[in-house]
């Protein structure tokens, strides 16, 4: 055990457990609050494996912005506030989904294990500089084509929050 | 045209792209062009027909000319190099020489006057044209598979004839039996022209060219390593020779064919189609000597094709489908000619007799006609004194047979005496197929004697009824438009039960506008048979020139003498049986049922149509399990729709439950990845 | 130095966890939960592969800042269906049936 091991096992067992209780949880709000300490033990993840830029961008985006909007949209589609067990899926499919999932976990934990083998390897995240460099130069197509993307994404954000969705079935009645 | 070539008189050698070994094939190929672009009347179409069959038949004399005198070019090119790559060379070039330029004159000459002769045997034929075309078509096949020099352009040619013949024998294609012969006559030769494909691919892989001569070069040289190939390869070739030359087991599609006017049968038996395959084996002869099985073969087929068509030709009740029989008997003695060559002669013997054989035989085709359209049928009661009726025809008619007999010192005599006595000297050195076929040559000189002689008793048999000079008119060709129901009525005499007047002091006369215009053939058609005719009897005097490389000094004189004896009895013979019957045929003493059954073939044509009925049925099988297999698929997208509609039905239209089961398909196929990895 | 099955395992188990956050949970601002843990197992195997293979080009961490981005992206026209949903149904139960043809 080294102690990247140590560091890493300890980032990464609060990053799942955390995420566990996201999923599992019964409190809705409880649900993006336990997201925000996976992502940001996520981010320790990223430090120990030496991409401090990229912990740091998963904490402004992730937790400082997307987890703030689900936050919005919760209270915006008026989540209730503590323990709700109206949205509760029935018991055969949660134990189809832990199936499923835990398949999957263990279907893509052997696969990756068995690809890259259990040897220890040097950590060389690389200076933020050099990856800079790297992005505005061999990568700046695609980080253009990126801000394209965005922009898009809000403008459609905005044509759906701005649909006349309840104004039309109002119109239809209104034609009957 | 002549203004950058250079010409010299006393070779005829022409210094200009375009020879005449190519003019005696495009002439021919102008012929239809010409009349089914300009020419509206038969009169113009045959105007142009007989000019350019001249041209055609002048352009081939010229070819002779300059061949004897040494200024020909051997080997001209036709259309230029086909560029097909490395591996194959496809020079397409035609190929002058002795034998091919003295073929190309007889067929421009049997060409010709069959074009002449045509004009008056359908001169009412509203599709004259059409008719002169296919005969012009025809030629210039023939014509380019005689010179050709590329066994590709031999493939053009033999297919172009195949499409021909289909044309020519179902040219009166109101008439169900003539469709039906030509249907047969095409399917039967198609069937026969695979393996010829096969074996010409076979010769021109092996040598990497198809040309002739690189073609035997290379086989002669590769017949020890490469036997089994050679021989394969020679008997596709004899199974096509075998079904274009009507030999067994594809002998049956000739006598129907005679369903033709008789200019094509003339045209199709003396010069172009059956010759073929002579022709074709002739070019590829030194390779026929290298393989024994091949010449074995080849040799049985004629043998027996040429002694069962004696046989036929002898019980024909139809005196044109005797003639048919006749052919391919004839045909047989060429093939065997081309059998019996020891391993350094050329194809001389055989194409010796395809010389003769084309002089007498579209002579007789002609007269035939001729008789045929006078008397107005072609069987033994029709024809029966035919020639002493119209003694006119009696002296072509004449010639013709003899030649045919082979009498010497007729062109028939000539070239079968120079196969027997090649035959037989082989056969005398130990040689296993020159003995089938001196056996065979044996019965079929008998034969021919025989049959030959039966004819010429049938036509110039003289009836009870012309012996007391009382002319009964049977004419049957007239119909009751043409006469008139209410005249038939009244004019005509009161007849007994089997049709005969009641009254028979009163003869009936002929009126005389019933009478056809001219039953005899115009000057050209007469000309043209003239020629025909001193030709067959002064034909023999070809292989004492240098054109034809025969052993003709050392003939077995008493074999000819014997066969000469033997051919005089049996013609006496034949006249012995012929006394006392009606129509003065010998064949009368044979029994009914016999003749009957011969003049079917033997009933062949059951076995053709119940080899394509089992083809038929073996093709309607695999339709239908076609139909099975397409219904099937046609099946398949209403399945699928139902399939998806039942699976619409269980489907809950809930997100979640939808994702669970895509997301369990989805591991599934992940684990079976794993797994199977 | 790191054991290289480590992250790997983690990158398993946050996916596997998002799966099942994305099948079990029926208000669909929860499944979008789901689907940020499956993306952030992607992100951090790209991380992971980048940083243990010494590659000059930085593609690991690049692509993570990509799909970071596009999640960013994603997240916000996903809150506005859902909102526009919310809107039109009066609730966001995707275990409801949707409406038929």
């Amino acid at each position: 055990m080294t102690t990247y091991d140590v560091l890493f096992t300890i980032a990464g067992a609060i990053s799942v457990a955390s995420a566990l209780l996201a999923v599992s949880t019964k409190h809705l709000i409880h649900s993006a609050l336990w997201l925000i300490v996976s992502l940001v033990a996520l981010s320790g993840c990223y430090f120990v494996l030496g991409a401090e830029f990229v912990a740091l961008v998963q904490l402004l985006v992730y937790v400082g912005a997307v987890v703030i909007l689900v936050l919005f949209a919760l209270m915006l589609t008026r989540a209730p506030i503590g323990r709700s067990h109206e949205h509760d899926t029935p018991l055969m499919q949660r134990a189809a989904a832990l199936v499923v999932g835990a398949a999957t976990a263990a279907l893509l934990a052997t696969v990756l294990i068995s690809a890259f083998g259990n040897d220890k390897k040097r950590v060389d995240g690389g200076t933020t500089h050099a990856l800079a460099t790297r992005l505005f130069g061999t990568w700046v197509w695609p980080f253009e084509l990126l801000s394209a993307l965005l922009l898009v994404a809000l403008i459609a954000a905005l044509a759906l929050a701005r649909l006349p969705i309840g104004r039309r079935d109002t119109a239809r009645g209104a034609v009957k | 045209m002549l203004t950058d070539g250079r010409f010299d008189t006393s070779t005829l050698a022409l210094d200009f792209p375009l020879q005449p070994s190519h003019l005696a094939v495009v002439l021919q190929v102008a012929i239809p062009v010409l009349i089914l672009l300009v020419t509206r009347r038969s009169s113009h179409a045959f105007a142009i027909a007989g000019l350019f069959s001249f041209l055609g038949l002048a352009a081939a004399v010229a070819l002779l000319v300059q061949q004897t005198r040494g200024g020909a070019v051997i080997s001209p090119d036709s259309i230029g190099e086909l560029p097909l790559g490395p591996g194959i060379d496809v020079p397409l070039h035609l190929q002058v020489d002795r034998l091919s330029v003295l073929v190309a004159v007889a067929v421009g000459l049997v060409s010709w006057a069959v074009q002449l002769f045509t004009r008056w045997y359908l001169y009412s034929d509203p599709r004259y044209r059409q008719f002169a075309s296919a005969v012009g078509l025809f030629t210039a096949a023939m014509e380019l598979v005689v010179l050709s020099g590329d066994v590709l352009l031999i493939l053009v040619g033999w297919e172009l004839m195949g499409w021909c013949s289909y044309l020519l024998i179902g040219h009166e294609s109101e008439r169900p039996k003539a469709r039906r012969a030509a249907y047969k006559a095409f399917i039967v030769t198609r069937i026969a022209d695979a393996p010829l494909v096969i074996g010409l691919a076979i010769l021109s892989l092996g040598a990497h060219s198809t040309g002739i001569d690189a073609i035997l070069r290379h086989w002669s040289a590769a017949a020890d390593a490469h036997g089994t190939a050679l021989t394969a390869a020679l008997l596709c070739l004899i199974c096509a020779v075998a079904g274009k030359s009507a030999q067994v087991p594809f002998q049956d599609w000739l006598p129907d064919a005679m369903e033709g006017p008789t200019p094509a049968s003339a045209l199709i038996h003396a010069a172009t189609m059956v010759a073929a395959g002579t022709v074709v084996l002739g070019k590829l002869v030194t390779l026929l000597e290298l393989s024994d099985t091949a010449r074995v073969v080849l040799a049985l087929v004629a043998s027996i094709s040429m002694v069962g068509a004696g046989v036929l030709a002898f019980l024909q009740h139809d005196l044109k489908r005797l003639l048919a029989w006749s052919t391919v008997s004839q045909v047989g003695l060429m093939l065997l000619g081309l059998a019996v060559v020891s391993a350094d002669q050329t194809a001389d013997l055989g194409i010796a007799h395809l010389l003769s054989h084309a002089m007498f035989k579209a002579l007789l085709f002609l007269m035939i006609g001729w008789l045929s359209v006078v008397v107005s049928g072609t069987t033994v009661e029709r024809l029966s004194g035919a020639l002493s009726k119209h003694p006119e025809a009696r002296r072509m008619v004449g010639i013709g047979l003899l030649a045919l007999a082979g009498v010497p010192p007729l062109v028939g005599f000539v070239s079968k005496d120079l196969i027997v006595d090649e035959a037989a000297r082989r056969g005398i050195d130990g040689d296993f197929t020159a003995r089938i076929a001196f056996a065979a040559l044996i019965c079929v000189v008998l034969l021919t004697a025989a049959y030959t002689m039966r004819m010429w008793l049938i036509l110039i048999h003289r009836t009870g009824s012309q012996r007391v000079q009382v002319r009964e008119w049977v004419e049957d060709s007239y119909d009751v438009q043409d006469v008139g129901i209410v005249e038939m009525l009244t004019d005509l005499p009161q007849v007994d039960i089997h049709g005969r007047p009641t009254d028979r002091t009163a003869p009936i006369e002929l009126p005389d506008d019933l009478e056809l215009a001219d039953q005899q053939p115009g000057g050209g058609a007469r000309f043209g048979l003239q020629l025909l005719a001193l030709l067959s009897v002064v034909g023999g005097l070809l292989v004492l020139s240098p054109m034809l490389d025969v052993d003709w000094k050392h003939p077995n004189v008493w074999l000819i003498g014997a066969s000469l004896l033997l051919m005089g009895a049996v013609g006496l013979l034949v006249r012995l049986m012929s006394v006392g019957t009606v129509y003065g045929d010998a064949a009368a003493r044979v029994p009914l049922f016999v003749r009957a059954s011969a003049s079917r073939g033997f009933a062949v044509d059951s076995l053709y149509v119940a080899f394509g009925r089992s083809i038929v049925a073996l093709a309607q099988a695999v339709s239908r399990l076609d139909d099975v297999l397409d219904r099937g698929v046609q099946r398949l997208p209403a399945l699928s729709a139902t399939v998806v509609r039942r699976a619409d039905r269980l489907h809950t239209h809930r997100p979640t439950s939808g994702l669970v089961a895509v997301s369990v398909g989805l591991v599934a196929v992940g684990l079976m990845g794993v797994i199977l990895w | 130095m790191i054991h290289s099955a480590l992250p790997m395992i983690v990158v398993g188990l946050l996916f596997g966890i998002g799966l099942y956050g994305v099948l079990a949970r029926r208000n669909a601002v929860l499944v979008l939960i789901g689907v940020e843990l499956m993306l952030a197992a992607a992100g951090l195997l790209f991380v992971t592969v980048g940083s243990l293979t010494s590659d000059a080009m930085r593609a690991g961490q690049v692509m993570t800042i990509f799909v970071i981005t596009i999640a960013a992206a994603e997240i916000a026209v996903a809150l506005g269906v859902i909102l526009a949903v919310f809107r039109a149904r009066g609730n966001i139960d995707m275990a409801q049936a949707g409406e038929r043809e």
